[in-house]
């Protein structure tokens, strides 16, 4: 089971269907970097001091997180960051939703689709909900990748 | 049967991507000279002769120099704030100003200004429907006065500098809000609002 669970296909797979959520993710964000951090302003966590350097940083990362897992190179650490960044996402999002915030995520655009703005806080659970099934992926990846066969004796 | 990997390899691969993605971010925002002013807009009180300008409509605010629009690549404009004292003696009550509540509906349904149009900040950004439906009941020759809750609120400089950049050009910020307003004896009032008779919402 566990092998079946682990297989090189289906990490495979499960690695570039990351890289693509990533990559896809990581545009609207590095092609408008300030209109990004205005997004990560509304969650209200921040200090507004630090908010430009942190969506900067934040953009670039997605950026390159989603190459190396496109390329497959350094899947330890890309599949690491991707969990980490998940993670980070959730409990933003989490919290703007549980101090009753009404706020788009900006995690795939600068600005909400017209057709779910009738439902921004429900479209935020929906995003809380994408994003755990994302890092169960993440977390498939990165588990499948620091494991390594011992060379029988 | 298997075995974890040393960690090396992962803290390795794992500080050279955080390098190369902020450095790259960094990279990438410097070449195209990002403006973060959005984010923060400039504020400066406006003066006595500058706002009778306003009112008497020889001027704008002077707010409406920079009309790019957040985030294209223009400055953002400077948003004016004006006080209490100024907003009793020659701003509310004033048939050619209309004050804007910039908070969420049911702050504003608990009290506000008498004759505010709430115009919810964070609702707006994300339903440009909504933002049209206030917005086509704030005249724009009118003094518009926005206001939210007051102390540490920015929901009022955020949706002045929105205003600002969607075309209003005499836009001000009562920084007080609502918290000095009730402090001050302010009148209010409360309920919900609805467009004017034989007005759409």
């Amino acid at each position: 089971m566990r092998e079946k669970l682990f297989h090189p296909w289906l990490l495979w797979a499960t690695r570039w269907l990351l890289a693509a959520v990533f990559l896809w993710a990581s545009w609207s964000k590095i092609t408008d970097v300030p209109a990004f951090a205005l997004n990560i302003k509304n969650y209200g966590i921040l200090p507004i001091d630090i908010t430009p350097a942190f969506a900067t940083g934040l953009a670039g990362l997605e950026v390159v997180v989603g190459v190396a897992l496109l390329l497959g190179l350094w899947r330890k650490g890309a599949s690491f960051l991707t969990s980490a960044m998940l993670v980070m996402f959730i409990g933003a999002l989490s919290y703007a939703y549980l101090t009753g915030r009404s706020i788009h995520c900006g995690c795939f655009t600068a600005t909400m689709d017209p057709a779910k703005a009738a439902d921004v806080r429900g479209e935020m659970l929906t995003r809380i909900v994408q994003d755990v099934g994302l890092l169960l992926l993440s977390l498939h990846l990165y588990w499948g990748e620091i494991r390594t066969p011992r060379v029988a004796q | 049967m298997t075995e974890i990997v040393p960690p090396k390899a992962l803290w390795a691969q794992t500080l050279l991507l955080l390098a190369l993605g902020i450095g790259g971010g960094y990279a990438a925002t410097a070449l195209g000279s990002a403006d973060f002013s959005i984010l923060d807009p400039p504020r400066v009180a406006v003066g006595s002769g500058e706002l009778d300008r306003m009112l008497t409509g020889d001027g704008s605010s002077g707010a409406g120099e920079a009309t790019a629009p957040p985030g294209d690549g223009g400055a953002a404009p400077s948003v004016k704030m004006v006080g209490f004292l100024d907003i009793m003696t020659k701003l509310y009550g004033n048939p050619t100003v209309t004050f804007v509540d910039a908070r969420d509906e049911p702050s504003f349904e608990q009290g506000h200004i008498p004759g505010a149009i709430p115009l919810d900040h964070d609702k707006a950004l994300v339903d440009p429907t909504y933002r049209d439906s206030r917005e086509r009941h704030i005249p724009r020759d009118h003094v518009v006065v926005v206001y939210c809750g007051g102390g540490e609120c920015d929901l009022s400089r955020r949706l002045a500098a929105s205003l600002l950049s969607r075309g209003y050009r005499n836009v001000l910020v009562y920084e007080g809000g609502w918290t000095e307003w009730q402090a001050e004896g302010g009148e209010k009032a409360s309920g919900g609002w609805s467009p004017p008779a034989g007005e759409d919402g």
